[in-house]
């Protein structure tokens, strides 16, 4: 190994409060965050592939999400079995900015699950009637989205155009993708500067990081990730779900770590809060987006403003409280953590979830009230309303 | 799940019964009240249920509902209700040395709810306009009707339920252990419900579900409940792991990665006054001539078991430890309608609430994994034809 091989970056060894915590980037670039936490019974490892947010071309819309798919078999197909024999769980999701991989297991089984992880970054190996067959699986994923899910893609639509950002896709386009393509989209993608490993757990972080390290640091690739800041498209004033009940409203926000986007945040979970059933949707990410609430019903986006005008006042002590409440539960959790280091330390390598809580005891009524009235109608996009 | 116990003690001479699961690292304090839904209830009286759990949260005779709210709200975390058709469990979330305002609001909102005529005109509307997932939908099961509900109808199924003998109380979090008995002892003594509620009018009850709304359709497998510490439940337990749990169980093997059939399936023990109820759940876009599904879930199913190996029985034996002891995102074990239990100090105190329900409350988490442990693979196979073979076929039909 040369000099230079081993002159990993550490960025941090940080003791808190419960934990210890290690940031490394590795020479080839993966990002690498681990979290000891002797309160855990078992480990999330976590594997976030950002692909920046660039939109997926016309008539290649949901390549990425075929990827995703195929590569969490495993090459020989039978990924999870091994996993679940060993008591781990995988799962995969393909997101606006990137696909994620978490395995959850078991301490004692860490050195496996990250070589499994080490597995789903191979090549897939397919053929033409799989890829048709998994097609299908995702005309079902599409169809079984929720309420929310849907929703909180037409606010999108309305928000930025649309179909752009939608990581579902679009069937027909998946259903033309052919093995050789995949295998493009495999190499355009899994480089190791867009990746970044989390582990939370009750594991070792030295020995966490060193077999990160070991399995990761052999990645080849030298691709930069690049994170395509989202427009706005001109605002159209109401939008409409089709074949979906209820409604939303959406406000354009930037990088998660920006005080103003959590005033957002806590506006939009004060909002939530004043009507039953309704909930505050959001991904942190270190790009631009959407902060939505979204309603059960179609004519509750209605009461938005009056709402707004008649209780904004007094949502500021709940809309705080709940925020706080949203990252002190993240930082309790191995999965919302590892999710939220994963999505934002490709792009912001000193990331800390405790600054962001900082921020966010930080924001004054002003900042609230301010955050609050991106809601009302004239300022934000929406889906649904009676009128 | 089971480290987070540090303390769970049963008290049984207060009016009403107190749990304490003593978390001395919680950041805050969790109360919750677990009432049992009557046996039997005509189609208005489960509808009167529904309201009567929205109601909760819309004032007591001495605070607003926005007091409750503001009030309720101080750890982050509104207080919240969950109704599920046999039972329904109201959650208090206060910052610690908050049990004094706990055991206030919880002693008013259990024994002098509003039940406001206006009100209840306003959750009617609420729950009239929401959609269920198909998903819950085919788990719950029921077609509520909304328009023939009066102040009275929703009075009278307090007055029948909300009672001593039919409340468990969980309390969970930072605090001496005896604090909240001591708390919940001091409100809950003074109350006197109603000595002569009254019958409920059961005639006929409610009408099943026969739709949902979506365009996707449910297809589904139901067996017969069975509570925790039942006899030979442990085989039939591990069944529905190797079943329905995972991504190598024989429903995502078989219905999603051999056929093609869907993306979403899966098995829940779902929580019903008589101990769980294993469901197998398909969940799939409508399409002409779908009724055909179900039966071939059950036969494709019935088939894998044939096929089961050892691996099958090591898997589901890891999938159920994860279950109990870690989280596990594909988990059967739900307590409401928002999906598998957690690791949450609220779903701790859930888990422990309903087992005390269902007469299970002194069966703890390893004497389950030991029991299954002991299942060998001829029992896993045996149990697992029985329950499917028993299981009713149904089947949801999507509408646009």
């Amino acid at each position: 190994m040369s000099v230079l091989g081993i002159l990993v970056a550490v960025l941090a060894t940080v003791p808190t409060q419960d934990a210890i915590q290690r940031k490394v980037t590795l020479p080839n670039g993966v990002g690498v965050f681990v979290e000891e936490s002797k309160k855990e019974t078992g480990f999330l490892l976590h594997l976030f592939v950002a692909t920046g947010g660039a939109p997926e071309a016309e008539g290649q819309r949901g390549e990425h999400h075929l990827l995703e798919h195929l590569v969490a078999r495993g090459p020989d197909g039978d990924l999870s079995k091994q996993l679940e024999l060993r008591g781990m769980y995988l799962s995969a999701d393909t997101l606006r900015d990137g696909i994620r991989f978490e395995i959850e297991g078991p301490s004692d089984q860490l050195d496996y699950a990250v070589h499994a992880m080490r597995e789903v970054m191979k090549p897939p190996v397919v053929t033409a009637d799989e890829i048709k067959r998994e097609a299908g699986v995702i005309a079902q994923e599409d169809a079984v989205r929720s309420r929310a899910s849907r929703i909180s893609a037409a606010l999108w639509d309305q928000g930025f155009g649309a179909g752009v950002s939608d990581p579902v896709g679009v069937v027909a386009d998946i259903e033309k993708v052919t093995p050789e393509r995949i295998q493009e989209v495999h190499k355009e993608l899994f480089q190791p500067k867009a990746m970044t490993v989390v582990v939370v757990g009750n594991v070792d972080v030295i020995k966490a990081s060193t077999v990160i390290a070991e399995v990761f640091g052999s990645i080849e690739g030298d691709g930069e990730p690049a994170m395509v800041p989202r427009k706005p498209v001109e605002q159209t004033k109401e939008g409409f779900a089709p074949g979906v009940a209820g409604s939303g409203v959406g406000v354009y926000v930037g990088s998660f770590g920006k005080q103003d986007t959590l005033a957002v945040i806590a506006a939009a979970f004060a909002l939530a809060g004043e009507t039953p059933g309704a909930q505050a949707v959001y991904t942190p990410t270190p790009n631009g987006g959407l902060v939505s609430v979204v309603y059960q019903r179609r004519k509750d986006v209605d009461d938005t403003d009056n709402t707004i005008k008649m209780q904004g006042a007094r949502l500021y002590g709940n809309g705080r409280a709940t925020l706080l409440q949203w990252l002190d539960t993240a930082d309790r959790s191995e999965r919302e953590k590892a999710r939220m280091y994963g999505q934002m330390m490709t792009f912001e390598k000193y990331f800390r979830l405790q600054d962001i809580r900082e921020r966010a005891t930080e924001i004054t009524r002003s900042d609230f009230a301010a955050a609050l009235n991106k809601f009302l109608t004239a300022n934000s996009v929406r889906v649904g309303g009676a009128r | 799940m089971i480290a987070l116990l540090v303390a769970a003690v049963a008290m049984q001479d207060s009016p009403v019964r107190v749990l304490e699961l003593v978390e001395p690292s919680a950041p805050y304090i969790v109360v919750q009240a677990n009432i049992k839904a009557p046996a039997q209830m005509s189609a208005r009286e489960a509808t009167a249920w529904q309201v009567l759990g929205r109601l909760l949260l819309l004032g007591t005779v001495e605070y607003t509902p926005f007091t409750i709210r503001d009030y309720g709200s101080q750890a982050g975390i509104p207080p919240s209700v969950t109704v599920m058709p046999d039972f329904m469990r109201l959650e208090l979330v206060v910052p610690k040395g908050g049990l004094s305002l706990a055991g206030q609001f919880l002693y008013a909102m259990l024994t002098r709810p509003g039940l406001r005529e206006e009100d209840i005109e306003k959750v009617m509307s609420q729950l009239e306009s929401e959609e269920q997932s198909a998903w819950v939908s085919a788990l719950v099961g029921i077609d509520y009707t909304y328009d023939k509900l009066r102040q009275g109808d929703v009075q009278r199924l307090w007055e029948h339920t909300f009672r001593p003998a039919n409340i468990n109380i969980v309390v969970g979090g930072v605090f001496d252990p005896g604090a909240a008995k001591k708390e919940m002892d001091y409100r809950f003594s003074a109350w006197k419900p109603n000595p002569d509620p009254g019958p409920l009018r059961f005639d006929t009850g409610p009408s099943p579900r026969l739709s949902v709304p979506g365009g996707v359709s449910a297809f589904y497998l139901q067996a017969k409940s069975m509570t925790p510490a039942s006899q030979l439940s442990a085989a039939r337990l591990l069944s529905v792991f190797a079943l329905g749990v995972g991504r190598d169980s024989s429903m995502t093997r078989v219905l999603r990665n051999k056929l093609g059939l869907s993306y979403l399936q899966g098995a829940v023990l779902w929580p019903t006054r008589d101990g769980w109820r294993p469901t197998f759940l398909m969940v799939r876009k409508t399409e002409n001539g779908e009724a055909k599904y179900s039966t071939q879930m059950k036969e494709a199913l019935g088939e894998d078991v044939k096929t089961w190996t050892d691996e099958t029985l090591v898997r589901a034996k890891a999938m159920a430890r994860a279950a109990f002891e870690r989280t596990l995102p594909d988990s059967p074990i739900w307590l409401g309608p928002n999906g598998p239990m957690g690791r949450s100090l609220s779903d701790h105190c859930a888990w422990r609430g309903y087992l005390e329900m269902v007469g299970s409350g002194s069966l703890r988490e390893e004497t389950m994994l030991s029991a299954m442990d002991n299942v060998d693979l001829d029992q896993l196979k045996e149990a697992a034809t029985q329950t499917l073979d028993e299981s009713n076929v149904g089947w949801l039909p999507g509408r646009p």
